[in-house]
């Protein structure tokens, strides 16, 4: 695709009216190209300014009368969420739990007094001795994986577990853009971000400790910061987002809406690798194999996966010739 | 050997069996050197079992030994009770069918007898029994009946007193001649569940429901007698009405400028309060030490007014420091326990000692105590607890426990190679003294918050938390913040092990985390130390819509605890109740 832009003069050589319409459909296809393209990404942020709305309209159906709702951390989506409810007169009061270490959760109360509702800051230890007299618990989340798995702030499993213990509505929400067609392997560990210990400890206060001191020459002291938490499917119930809400179960489906049938593919064939244990070398490797293979032949990326003995692809003829190396993994189906 | 008497239990020290067998009726009445029937397990024959229950060189860690009864160190009330019985409870070495037979003709009376003696109410009984130290058991049984009938009124006035004062209190403390003095301490809200056993029926020990707040009667009443002034907090959360909710900063300057002034209150009683109250001892077991330390400085310089009884007029005494002590901050339960088994004490000392030799015994009383309730009682702890640590080990603790971290140190000490997870959570950030000083001892320790736990828990093998109480229907009662690390360790198959001494458990039942609790300063919770970007909630503070919850206590439920380690062993939470039940009596009589 990218080298039609530079081709024009070549093709030219025969037929100079045919040469010219052909280049001028090149760069008529390159302008709409960038038509498309820009009035996607458009679209795009269109979409994350105005899920605040579309996810607030249906705050009514979910907040009644006399409702306690928890939350941790702040989230716009979340405080939107809450002032529609308000302002559709409905009675409810929050705790809100306040989400070390970036204590986010002291702004959104905040914000909430501000707004005139009634707020409870706890502190996170706390949160499983509130919820038994919580009737919802509502957070936003960072990303939503496409097996309706949450990547939340730091906190939320514990919150999720508490929250099923006391079999209370466990509701995520959030905006379609954040979905994402990648299956977690390990979330805890590859999709997280370890952020800096100082906002846990005092350096000055405990910097005696952190010495490589010890015979091994490693210090006695590390300290853990995650930034985020991995919340399984299982633990959600339902998920709020613009078009409507959902079961964790369904959320693979929305992804298709947003991402092409390549992209889900691979991204799915990569989660079964990882379940296999196939490590991303090997992974690396076939890619780029098939890679050159698709420059060669032009075949579409979807009968690449089919090159690593996953897919059952419709060319018997290749499949026979690669029989000998990936044959076992025939019966694997998507 | 009598043939009346019911055949022994198997005797095999393999067969263990679990549970309550009913006695047959002619045991049922056993006084203490004898066979307790309610007992758990068969082996070794009690007679032998004069060592103490903790010292299990013949018994596994896991199982519960049957109660003990010291036929050797005699206690004051066996004293006593050998006093009066001369014919009945006849010293070990006499063959057993003479007191089987003498116990069973006597049936009903010795139970109440001996349940009178135990639960004095007033000094008629004990003047009773001593009287008739010589009689044969015919007029025996003439006195008994006028004394279980004084003991009937006794109690009967006893329960109305506390009824009108709906405190819970302990039976000396009840009594009716000092109803008027008691009931300025019975006032305050003594958080001990005291249970006191009506005559006849031992088995509707129902602990008497405590002091809840959201009386605005009693509130008042109380607050007549306070010493400490206190403002009621202003934004009160609704859900914990029934709590106790004060302005903080205003207390300490002014209990300090009343230092002088305070005639009724002991200095070291008063320093003790002061350093509840600014927070300077933390922790049930030093908070108990505390307290106890103090009272033995008061009673050492105690004199009995002129026409007044030593035993009533301490215990009056001892309850005005109890509620000031309240007043600075509310009794935590290992404390509630101390002091029930302090009054308990006063109560029974014998009429026929001086002053001064009063005083000595509840000095050596309260030193005992501390020695075999706590001190003791750690060192068995940890002795139970090192078999749970392996080499190549992750631990997880949450907070700062006394028990475990001594639990940490020996083993360590022992040479394991293990390392250490100290959880976190604010406001108290007690996890950081933890840390400092394992990571003084050499442990490699990593130091997380508590919202990190789920992220750090697949790497951990066992979790270890400490306890503030637990209660008898298994759950623990600890710092807020447990029954969340207990949760997510359940959800990864995690064992969790409780570190609680026995002295800690209590017979009060609790369902979750409100119904009992204590709130802390709420202004902690706005503002977080060393970070001062952090200040969003300055200015609202005063806000009518905004309230700040600071809850010290949570209640973790017992199935997400896998064992507790005490005194008496390594236990399942269910067993507590039976803990708590079969060695109440022997707690008190020690």
């Amino acid at each position: 695709m990218p080298e039609s832009a530079t081709i024009p003069h070549t093709t030219s050589s025969g037929g100079d009216s045919e040469g010219k319409s052909k280049s001028a459909d090149k760069s008529s296809r390159t302008r709409r190209l960038k038509h498309d393209i820009i009035e996607a990404v458009n679209e795009l942020i269109q979409d994350i300014t105005t899920c605040h709305e579309q996810i607030a309209e249906q705050a009514i159906e979910h907040i009644h009368q006399n409702e306690v709702i928890l939350t941790l951390g702040s989230s716009k989506t979340v405080l939107e969420f809450l002032y529609a409810a308000k302002e559709k007169r409905r009675s409810f009061r929050v705790f809100v739990a306040e989400g070390a270490p970036r204590y986010q959760g002291h702004l959104l109360a905040k914000e909430l007094v501000a707004r005139g509702l009634q707020t409870t800051l706890i502190t996170d230890s706390a949160v499983f001795a509130i919820i038994s007299r919580v009737n919802m618990v509502i957070v936003g989340a960072h990303a939503v994986m496409a097996n309706g798995g949450v990547i939340a702030p730091v906190g939320l499993n514990m919150v999720a577990l508490a929250a099923q213990k006391h079999a209370v509505p466990f509701v995520v929400l959030a905006g379609s853009h954040k979905l994402c067609p990648l299956y977690p392997h390990n979330p805890e560990v590859l999709l997280n971000e370890l952020r800096s210990p100082s906002e846990l400890l005092d350096f000055g206060e405990f910097s005696d400790c952190l010495d490589f001191g010890s015979g091994t020459g490693s210090p006695l002291l590390h300290v853990v910061n995650p930034a985020f938490d991995y919340v399984p499917p299982k633990l959600v119930s339902l998920f709020i987002t613009d078009t409507g809400g959902h079961n964790p179960s369904y959320m693979y489906r929305l992804i298709a809406d947003y991402y092409s049938a390549d992209d889900l593919v691979i991204s799915f064939v990569y989660y079964i690798l990882g379940s296999l244990g196939v490590t991303m070398e090997e992974v690396v490797d076939w890619q780029m194999e098939i890679l050159a293979q698709c420059m060669e032949e032009c075949q579409p990326l979807f009968y690449a996966g089919r090159e690593a003995g996953l897919l059952i692809g419709k060319n018997e003829k290749e499949r026979e010739a690669k029989n000998g190396h990936f044959c076992d993994c025939d019966e694997a189906v998507v | 050997m009598d043939s009346r008497r019911a055949p022994r239990t198997v005797s095999d020290p393999k067969v263990r069996k679990v549970g309550f067998f009913t006695a047959p009726p002619d045991r049922s009445l056993s006084s203490p050197p004898d066979h307790r029937v309610f007992s758990f397990l068969t082996s070794p024959p009690p007679v032998v079992d004069n060592s103490s229950p903790s010292a299990g060189n013949s018994l596994s860690p896991v199982m519960i030994p049957p109660p003990r009864h010291s036929s050797a160190n005699l206690s004051p009330l066996r004293r006593d009770s050998a006093e009066y019985f001369p014919l009945l409870l006849p010293p070990p070495p006499q063959p057993r069918s003479p007191i089987m037979w003498r116990r069973r003709r006597w049936g009903g009376v010795l139970l109440l007898l001996r349940v009178a003696c135990r639960e004095e109410k007033g000094g008629g009984v004990a003047v009773e029994m001593q009287n008739d130290q010589s009689t044969r058991s015919k007029s025996l049984k003439e006195k008994t009946t006028k004394a279980e009938r004084r003991a009937l009124q006794e109690a009967q006035r006893a329960a109305k007193a506390a009824a009108k004062a709906e405190g819970g209190t302990t039976p000396a403390a009840a009594s009716g001649a000092a109803a008027s003095n008691d009931s300025a301490t019975v006032a305050a809200s003594e958080k001990k569940g005291g249970d006191r056993p009506p005559e006849k029926d031992r088995k509707k020990e129902v602990p008497q429901p405590r002091m809840q707040y959201d009386d605005k009667s009693r509130v008042e009443k109380a607050k007549r007698r306070a010493v400490v002034k206190q403002t009621e907090a202003r934004n009160r959360v609704e859900l914990f009405r029934h709590l106790p909710q004060y302005e903080r900063g205003t207390q300490l300057p002014e209990l300090e400028s009343k230092l002088f002034e305070l005639d009724p209150m002991h200095p070291a009683v008063y320093k003790v309060g002061l350093q509840y109250l600014s927070g300077d001892i933390c922790g049930g077991n030093a908070r108990c030490i505390a307290m106890l330390q103090a009272f033995q400085e008061a009673i050492k310089d105690y004199s009995t007014p002129p026409e007044k009884t030593l035993a009533r007029d301490l215990t009056a005494k001892i309850g005005s420091y109890v509620s000031f002590l309240i007043e600075c901050r509310p009794l935590s339960i290992s404390m509630g326990n101390a002091i029930r088994f302090l009054k308990n004490r006063i109560a029974k000392l014998p009429l026929s000692l001086s002053e001064m030799e009063a005083k000595t015994n509840l000095h050596s009383d309260i030193d005992r105590f501390i020695n075999e309730k706590i001190i003791l009682a750690d060192k068995v702890i940890v002795k139970h607890a090192v078999t749970k640590i392996s080499d190549g080990d992750v631990l997880l603790t949450y907070g700062s426990s006394s028990a475990v971290e001594m639990v940490l140190l020996h083993a360590h000490e022992l040479g394991k190679q293990f390392r250490v997870v100290v959880v976190d959570s604010r406001p108290k950030l007690e996890g950081q003294l933890l840390l400092r000083r394992l990571v003084g001892k050499g442990i490699n320790c990593t130091y997380t918050h508590i919202n990190a736990i789920s992220y750090i828990m697949h790497e951990v093998t066992r979790v270890f938390l400490g306890a503030s109480s637990v209660l008898s229907n298994g759950t623990v009662y600890s710092r807020v913040g447990t029954a969340c690390v207990a949760m997510v360790a359940h959800s990864f198959h995690v064992p969790v092990l409780v570190c609680c001494e026995a002295y800690k458990f209590h017979e009060r039942v609790q369902l979750d985390s409100i119904c009992s609790n204590e709130l802390g300063d709420p202004d902690v919770i706005s503002k977080v130390r060393g970070r001062e970007d952090i200040n969003f909630l300055d200015g609202s503070s005063n806000s009518a819509i905004l309230q700040l919850l600071n809850l010290i206590y949570d209640a973790t439920p017992s199935d997400y605890v896998s064992m507790i380690i005490t005194d008496y062993g390594m236990v399942p939470p269910t067993s507590v109740p039976v803990i708590v039940r079969e060695y109440r009596r022997e707690h008190l009589l020690i």
